[in-house]
Order: structure tokens, then sequence, then C-alpha cells
């Protein structure tokens, strides 16, 4: 069955490994279950720019933004959520720099 | 479009590098908290810290709003000694819940803006009853969540849940909340809508989770600030149009 998925633009400064770091992270506050409701993927990441895009399921976003908020180190910021991959990419490619500590 | 307060973060943490990822992370203001203890002590250099940080805010076009925490045990007569003295000069008073007597009068007092909640303290009837009457705020912060191992943080999201259920219950709160982060490194601090987020994911709709971080805490800034100027009188009672005007309607 197809899902509805929500992409996020995010900053960060793990560009090894973010896919992982983040189930980690879902998996810590929900649990597998979670993991499952969130959906968490990796499409695509800019190490030069610190900038990645991340799909979750719909339903999973605040599932999600939670777990990122909670963990204790501060993995991603989200700057923007779209609807559409190619939105996503367009905001993407008009940030210039960004931050995270 | 709504404007994002994060209303407890320490007062040491706001250099200009923090205030400007504060204005990334989507917030217009932040919450200057400096402890009592330093009050106690040293007076002078609290307020000098307080206007540095106005004036950086202003810099950064962060609105930055003072805070005076009375975050050790204290007994009742040093807190309303703390509060007949500096109730006039800082913008938000607020106590942390660290004891039972603390917390009892903190509830009771009107002086006192915010209580906020340390994970594990006991919030009775009677002190919901008080906190309704004089319009309180509780608080809620996220670094408790981000601290410490596996199982003290989920204690303390076992003790959100409790207070939760107790004050909202899937619906809006009766006693409005606040949602901080209660940061003393820039590592704990999050964009507002990830903390409302979590927020939501512990039982608040999400609208109201949103308010935590916004409108709950730009009331209370308004109107503390009110007071301060006397278009607050007394409690109850507004002056309206008293820059402008300068007449009581």
């Amino acid at each position: 069955m197809k899902g509805t998925f929500r992409y996020l633009v995010v900053a960060t400064n793990r560009v090894q490994n973010l896919e992982e770091v983040l189930a980690r992270a879902v998996m810590e506050l929900w649990g597998l279950r979670g993991l499952a409701e969130v959906g968490v993927s990796v499409i695509e990441v800019k190490g030069d720019k610190g900038l990645a895009i991340v799909r979750v399921k719909r339903e999973g976003l605040p599932l999600f933004r939670a777990a990122v908020a909670v963990h204790p180190e501060p993995i991603l910021r989200v700057l923007k959520v779209t609807g559409t991959l190619k939105k996503a990419r367009e905001i993407q490619s008009s940030i210039v720099n960004s931050s995270v500590p | 479009m709504r404007k994002f307060y994060d209303l407890l973060v320490s007062a040491d943490l706001l250099t200009p590098e923090t205030l400007s990822y504060m204005r990334e992370l989507g917030f217009s203001g932040v919450g200057a908290s400096i402890s009592a203890q330093l009050f106690l002590e040293s007076p002078e250099a609290a307020m000098k810290m307080f206007e540095q940080l106005r004036e950086r805010g202003r810099e950064e076009g962060l609105d930055v709003v003072t805070r005076l925490s009375i975050d050790v045990p204290m007994k009742e007569g040093l807190a309303k000694k703390i509060l007949r003295r500096w109730r006039t000069r800082v913008e938000l008073i607020t106590v942390h819940a660290m004891n039972r007597q603390l917390t009892a009068f903190a509830c009771r007092d009107t002086r006192v803006d915010v209580l906020t909640l340390v994970p594990g303290a006991r919030l009775l009837k009677g002190d919901l009853m008080y906190m309704k009457e004089y319009g309180k705020r509780v608080e809620l912060l996220l670094a408790p969540l981000q601290e410490g191992d596996v199982r003290v943080r989920a204690s303390t999201l076992s003790y959100y849940l409790a207070v939760l259920g107790k004050l909202a219950k899937g619906r809006r709160p009766d006693i409005l909340l606040l949602f901080s982060s209660g940061a003393t490194e820039v590592r704990s601090l999050r964009d507002a809508r990830s903390m409302a987020a979590l927020l939501h994911t512990i039982g608040i709709p999400y609208e109201y989770a949103l308010d935590a971080l916004s409108k709950n805490a730009l009331d209370l800034v308004t109107e503390s600030r009110e007071k301060l100027a006397g278009i607050i009188p007394v409690r109850g009672v507004k002056i309206i149009g008293k820059e402008s005007a300068g007449g009581i309607r």
C-alpha cells in the first residue's frame, strides 16, 4: 500500500550514517513499533552544505520530531517540511549555509 | 504568524552566537534566567548581566525577557524577601518545585508567575486550585528528558505523562502550560516545533502544544511588562491607553 510522506529539509553535521543515527534515535524513544510508524529514510545528503533531505511517513512526523528533540545530542535541525520531494530539493538548493552546534 | 519564546535558558549561555542560533531555531524571544542565588550574593552583577543581555538581544533581533529563578531550596521567608525586593525590577519570577513547602508557597503567592516542575515534584489538588485562580503557568522542561541514562530519562517522561494526565487529559489544559528548554548548554536547544511535537506525542493536542511555546509565553510576558509599566496596577484592573492618552477609560 502506498503511503503519504513528508520530506524534511534538515541541517546536520552528521553526514555519515545519518539514517542509522536517526533510526536509533527513534528506536530509543518509540521502539520498533515507533520506527515502523515513522518509516524514516534519508533521501539525499549534501555534505558540503551540511544539508539533507529526510523522508518520514506523514503520521510519523510528530514522533520523529519528538525523538530528535529528546535525543541528548543535536542530530539535526529541521529547516522546512514539505509534501513533495521536488519542493524539498528546491528549498535545499536555495539554502546557502546552515548550522548545528 | 506565531512568535515562539523559550522562556528558560541560562543567562550564562546567552552569548551573541547562541542568540543568533536561537533565531535560526525559530524563536522570537528568550527568557534569560538568573538564579536567585546570584541575586542574593551579587545583585548588581545580576542586573548588569540583564542589561547586557537586553542589548545583545536588540542587536540580534531577539526579545530578551529578564527572569529570576528561585531554583534552590530555601525557606519561605527568604523567598518572600527576594520577591519583595525584585518583583518590580524583573519581568518574570519563577519558582522551581524543589520541595513541598516551596511548591505550595509558589502556588499561593500572586507575585510568582510560573511554577517550574522538576521531575518528582508533587502537585496537590489545592495547588492546582490556587494556580487556576491566580492564572499562573506551569512549566515543563525539555532538558531533563535529555540528561542522564535511559532509566532516568524514562522516569522523567513517566512523570511528565502523569502531570499532563492530571492537567490536560487530551484536551486544553485548565492551567496554562509552558514548555521551555531549560538549557544550560547549547546542545540542549531544539527548534520550537520539535519541542511542540514532543508535547503533542505525550498527550497535548498539537495547537495547544504550540501555544505552550508561543501564545501562553507571550501573554505572560506582555502581562508582566504591563504590570511593571503600571498599566495593570492591581490584578483585574487595566488602564487602557495610559501611554497615549494618559487617562483612565
